[in-house]
């Protein structure tokens, strides 16, 4: 430490004998017992020479970046309000004018000749602008978005997102054709399906079902498990593309891939779809919890009244705590007289409280008169019994 | 040399080292942070929030608001809570047998009427007298728990988690106002994680100076309150330097009482809050956290480095220091609880490097402070001080501690966070105050905390002198 300090010294241009001049007596504070690896007087040249004067210069960037990040953020802010009317009224001038291509072409040109003047931010923010009107503006012309996007020339700049190295980059680029629709650009995607990077490889998944014909085939043969992320992702696509019910949703539910069969009941809710009772008793003996889960939630969202029978078998083999609360809720909205007796049975044999407060509810909805005459064997039942029905009784509570 | 002599040198050599590792440890947990919200940001529309929002398949939370004597800010808290962009939510008050006109307010204003709700207590709670719901469809997300006063905010949020009916939970304080997206924002982890994620938090800051409009913040400047600005200060570096980084590590113990999203099933599992406790919310993650390590079950607790929520900050030294006191005496009882955890690896990371790390750098620091100034006053009467080593060595140690304050606004101000450049001007001064003028009261409190705890003081809840919020004339 000494050596090191010492050359540190002379490297520096303090002269050692400024040091040595000091008229400081510095003891040593190293222990006996302690092997010592510096000395005070080191550690106080240390300090003074080194480590103050570094924390001095780390101190004064840091304040000085703050305040000129914040400046930077300031002005930027009263260039894009600045900007922000220029370019929304070119844009919208193109958009929804009858132009012809070379009308549109020359236009592009003279806006980049007299307000973009090269300069990269304000053209970004055009970009920007162009995908937020794509996102936001239903049954416009695809071919003109297309063409006023590749004539500022940000094909080039997505097509250097996408080679970049960094995967936040190559994301962005896919977002840009997954927003434009632009669907040749498919097979420049597909290859980000095999990335290692997770998020990488999500945002392009998403990106294929977008860009998919309407039967988003990319799932057909997709092996890797969608995440709960992906599912929201993908359902909020399929829902925002109002396409009809995609053909190959009974070939998803029989899926190896669970995760494909979760998002195809789903799907299934949302369309419509009519199962077969074979496909229920099928999903019903998935061994995911998950999926079973699923399709009880879809029988009770589509009130398939032929599946009282199937769940009331399904019922005796559920071992998921979840699942047997979620089936007795399906009761309740698709219960019959004989749903109702099998409820019966259930409430004296279960012990959960929840489940018996469910199954409660379960009777009701089917027969609201029938606990005017039930009387129960057991008195702390019958309270407990009484009070669960009160609180479905409530009309402000449900 | 005498036994003293001996004595104060083998201190020096034990304060030379704690330095040294105090200095690694915190410089180590600036990188993780940074590295950390640098993640969070690149991946922020991974998931983005709105399609949280749209989703039919949101997954329910309730939110659990205790109040106890808030008659005079209540209606617009409870307002405020009910304007979260969510899906599908409740807002859950618990009127802890206020002796003001809190519930009667609330009955009034949101036309509540006692209905006969089914209450199962899953954890202990003081009897419950009854549940309040209104019969204005508008409000049909509010549900007003009324109890008998527990004496802690802990035994109020038991009795709003046995009445939650969703699966996950937010807990805060009645007085916070929430952004719009805080819920979609704390879910987000748990649908994002691969792992079980068992609870979520993220920044909070301080309400006293910014301006509110319809419930919600509408323009964001620094405290003007001596206390309130430091407490923002030490907010900032806390939830950005500290609790990031714990984050990144998967070794958080503190989600803040007055924001966190909690996985019901776990916590009715461990208990819930535990009413004795002063810390409550840490004292609940260090159980959750023991839970989870002993059922040896892969979790997660996530914190998010935007800002969601804005509560009051102290007024006076008084309501400070009774806020810092509980908080230390909070700390060392929850490390007192927990002690078999410390530096036993059945508990991970949790046992080796998390609760270690409370007691050499949280709990201890007070007592060695105060060890530290008794021996440099026996070195002046003893031994003789060096006094410009003194002063160098004072200057080092000032520097490091203000760059890493300073390290942590850079953090926070990476987006406008307040509405005026004269406001960062304003807290950068405060970095460099904060040593010489917040700090000293800080050790006092926690000192006194630790004192109260050994002597075992009754606790019971703070009043808190509410001021209200600016309402902006825009």
């Amino acid at each position: 430490m000494r050596t090191l300090l010492h050359y540190f010294i002379a490297e520096t241009g303090i002269k050692e004998n400024f040091i040595t001049s000091s008229k400081l007596v510095l003891q040593n504070i190293s222990h006996p017992n302690i092997p010592s690896i510096m000395n005070t007087r080191d550690l106080f040249l240390f300090l003074k020479y080194f480590l103050i004067p570094v924390l001095l210069v780390f101190l004064v960037s840091i304040v000085m970046v703050i305040l000129f990040r914040r400046y930077r953020l300031d002005r930027i802010d009263y260039k894009t309000v600045q900007m922000e009317d220029t370019v929304n009224g070119f844009l919208t001038e193109l958009i929804f004018s009858d132009y012809t291509e070379e009308e549109l072409k020359l236009r592009i040109d003279a806006f980049k000749k007299n307000s973009l003047h090269n300069n990269k931010k304000l053209s970004h923010f055009v970009l920007k602008k162009l995908l937020h009107i794509k996102q936001n503006v239903q049954q416009m012309s695809q071919e003109k978005f297309i063409l006023i996007y590749e004539h500022f020339g940000f094909n080039k700049f997505t097509e250097r997102l996408l080679a970049d190295r960094s995967w936040e980059r190559k994301s962005l680029g896919i977002m840009h054709y997954q927003i434009l629709d632009h669907k040749v650009k498919k097979e420049l995607i597909a290859p980000f399906l095999q990335s290692n990077h997770k998020a990488l490889r999500s945002n392009a998944l998403i990106a294929m079902i977008s860009l998919s014909n309407e039967n988003f085939d990319v799932l057909d043969h997709y092996e890797a498990t969608i995440t709960r992320a992906e599912e929201f992702k993908i359902l909020d696509l399929i829902y925002q593309k109002e396409v009809s019910i995609p053909t190959n949703i009974s070939a998803w539910l029989k899926s190896k891939n669970e995760s494909i069969v979760i998002i195809a009941i789903k799907l299934a809710v949302r369309y419509k779809f009519k199962f077969t009772r074979d496909q229920l008793n099928y999903l019903l003996g998935s061994s995911n919890p998950l999926v079973r889960k699923e399709i009880i939630i879809a029988i009770r969202e589509l009130k398939i009244e032929f599946a009282n029978t199937i769940l009331i078998t399904h019922y005796k083999k559920e071992k998921n705590l979840r699942n047997k609360i979620s089936i007795v809720k399906t009761f309740q909205k698709i219960g019959t007289p004989l749903t109702r007796d099998y409820a019966l049975q259930l409430l004296s044999k279960e012990n959960d409280l929840d489940l018996k407060f469910e199954i409660v509810n379960c009777i009701y909805q089917i027969d609201k008169n029938f606990f005017s005459n039930y009387i129960s064997k057991d008195r702390i039942e019958g309270e407990l019994i009484s009070k669960m029905l009160l609180h479905h009784k409530s009309p402000y509570i449900n | 040399m005498n036994t003293l002599g001996h004595i104060i040198k083998s201190l020096e050599v034990f304060f030379g080292c704690y330095s040294l590792l105090y200095i690694f440890i915190y410089s180590a947990l600036g990188i993780l942070s940074f590295i950390e919200i640098k993640k969070y940001y690149s991946t922020a529309n991974f998931l983005h929030k709105d399609v949280i929002i749209k989703s039919n398949n949101a997954i329910g939370v309730s939110i659990i608001a205790p109040a106890y004597n808030e008659g005079l800010t209540i209606v617009s808290n409870a307002k405020s809570l009910l304007s979260q962009e969510y899906p599908k939510y409740e807002v859950i008050i618990i009127n802890d047998g206020s002796t003001d006109d809190t519930l009667e307010k609330l009955i009034r204003e949101f036309s509540l009427i006692k209905v006969d709700f089914f209450y199962q207590e899953k954890v202990k709670s003081a009897h419950v007298r009854g549940h309040y719901r209104s019969t204005n469809p508008i409000y049909n997300k509010l549900l007003i728990v009324d109890k008998e006063n527990g004496k802690s905010k802990a035994d109020a949020a038991n009795a709003g988690i046995n009445s939650a009916k969703y699966s996950l939970f937010v807990c805060t304080d009645v007085d916070c106002i929430l952004r719009r997206d805080t819920i979609a924002m704390l879910v987000k982890p748990f649908i994002e994680s691969t792992r079980k994620v068992i609870a979520t938090g993220a920044a909070i800051r301080i309400s006293n100076s910014c301006e509110f409009k319809e419930g919600m913040l509408f323009r964001s400047h620094y405290p003007k309150n001596f206390f309130a600005r430091f407490q923002e200060l030490e907010y900032i570096r806390s939830f950005l330097y500290g609790r990031m980084a714990w984050s990144r590590l998967n070794g958080l113990l503190l989600v803040s009482g007055g924001l966190g999203m909690f996985d019901k099933k776990t916590v009715i599992e461990v208990g819930g809050y535990k009413k004795e406790s002063l810390g409550e919310d840490m004292e609940l993650i260090t159980r959750m956290r023991q839970y989870m390590h002993l059922k040896k079950e892969k979790f997660a607790i996530k914190y998010i480095p935007e800002s969601l929520c804005w509560t009051e900050g102290p007024s006076d030294a008084k309501i400070f220091l009774r806020q810092r006191v509980r908080w230390a005496r909070g700390l060392i009882q929850n490390l007192f609880i927990h002690r078999n955890m410390i530096g036993n690896p059945k508990y991970g990371i949790t046992g080796l490097v998390v609760l270690p790390y409370y007691i050499l750098c949280e709990f201890i620091v007070p007592v060695l402070e105060v060890i530290g100034l008794i021996f440099i006053l026996l070195d002046i009467f003893y031994f003789g001080l060096d006094y410009y080593f003194l002063f160098i060595i004072s200057v080092a140690v000032y520097l490091f501690y203000t760059l890493v304050t300073l390290l942590s606004v850079y953090l926070d101000q990476s987006i406008k966070q307040y509405t005026n450049i004269k406001d960062i001007m304003t807290l950068i001064a405060m970095v460099f105050l904060e040593p010489f003028l917040y700090h000293p009261i800080n050790i006092y409190a926690s000192l006194k905390g630790y004192f109260h705890f050994i002597i075992n003081k009754e606790k019971s809840w703070g009043v808190m002198t509410r001021q209200g919020f600016n309402q902006s004339t825009q």
